[in-house]
């Protein structure tokens, strides 16, 4: 009887054990991913900053795919640039981050390949305490241990509420480009 | 009175360099330089992480953009990043190799950028003064 106990909790740990591991091998991270913006105009100054320690996760199983980027770590070239853009436009000590949530769709692992391949991807981005629909094609390829992202989309200031006053209104580009890079390993 | 006018000249001139001089500086100033600047407090990669976990809000108006020496075990490390007690990525100044073994006590002073939740970590750049204690 007493054996027989011992050998089932044997089962159900290692049951376990490859649940946890199976679960793991899912997802697809990277810590230091890159987000580029750019809202330059011609003739001004460049409007233009980038951000090197985005988080990126990717589900390969359901191809649902997060990002997360921290307002203050995007580094403009101008110290007074990055400045207004924490205190007065995205006022990141009430709003301190940016996060994507979305799904890549027909997302097929398997499929991947060395050649990158484009992707439709439909999530909602939430930052400045507004959320707005994004749909973007991703340029997804695999390659020796990892998964390599990338990709462009366009937003406006209006879609996060941000006022952009009157006297730098004509220096910043109605949209701004998004430019995402991503090299994701196993989690 | 001849005299008068050039002193007055010579005067508004230098006035307006130095007022375009101030306006350049204000406009085009130096980055802040975290590297130089002395942290402001010392505390652990888990109570630092745990100020945000109990209140992000609070603790966002607390730590970002200050300069802070944490310090907790070496659980992970990527090219320019070191994780620290698995509740605070701390990415690096410099591109200098990293020589610490895996859960060393290690000490560094960067700038707080915010909490992320989805490592669940804190993350902090501009990382220098890396110490094994």
């Amino acid at each position: 009887m007493n054996t027989n106990k011992l050998y089932y909790m044997q089962i159900v740990f290692v049951v376990f054990l490859n649940m946890a591991v199976g679960h793991a091998q899912e997802k697809y991270l990277d810590k230091n991913g890159d987000i580029t913006f750019e809202a330059s105009e011609k003739l001004f100054e460049e409007v233009k900053a980038t951000n090197q320690q985005v988080t990126a996760i990717i589900n390969i199983k359901t191809g649902e795919i997060a990002a997360l980027a921290l307002m203050k770590g995007f580094r403009f070239k101008n110290s007074l640039m990055e400045e207004h853009f924490n205190e007065n436009y995205m006022e990141s000590e009430s709003y301190p981050k940016a996060v994507f949530k979305g799904t890549i769709i027909d997302f097929d692992f398997s499929s991947l390949t060395e050649v990158a391949q484009t992707f439709t991807t439909k999530g909602t981005l939430a930052l400045h305490g507004k959320e707005k629909e994004v749909t973007t094609i991703l340029l997804i390829q695999k390659e020796s241990n990892s998964i390599s992202i990338t990709g462009d989309f366009k937003v406006t200031p209006e879609d996060f509420a941000i006022e952009i006053p009157k006297i730098v209104k004509n220096k910043i580009a109605k949209e701004v480009v998004v430019h995402i890079a991503f090299n994701m390993t196993v989690k | 009175m001849n005299w008068k006018k050039h002193t007055l000249l010579i005067a508004i001139i230098a006035m307006i360099f130095l007022i375009a001089l101030y306006a350049k500086q204000y406009l085009y100033g130096a980055h802040r330089d975290i590297a130089s600047e002395e942290a402001t407090l010392e505390l652990s990669a888990q109570a630092l992480a745990t100020e945000f976990i109990t209140n992000q809000e609070e603790a966002s108006k607390t730590f970002l953009d200050k300069v802070i020496t944490v310090y907790g075990k070496k659980t992970a490390q990527e090219s320019m990043s070191i994780v620290l007690a698995d509740q605070v990525q701390a990415n690096l100044l410099n591109d200098h190799p990293i020589d610490f073994s895996m859960g060393e006590v290690l000490y560094l002073k960067g700038r707080i950028i915010g909490y992320d939740e989805l490592l669940e970590m804190v993350k902090i750049d501009q990382a220098t003064q890396i110490i094994k204690k």
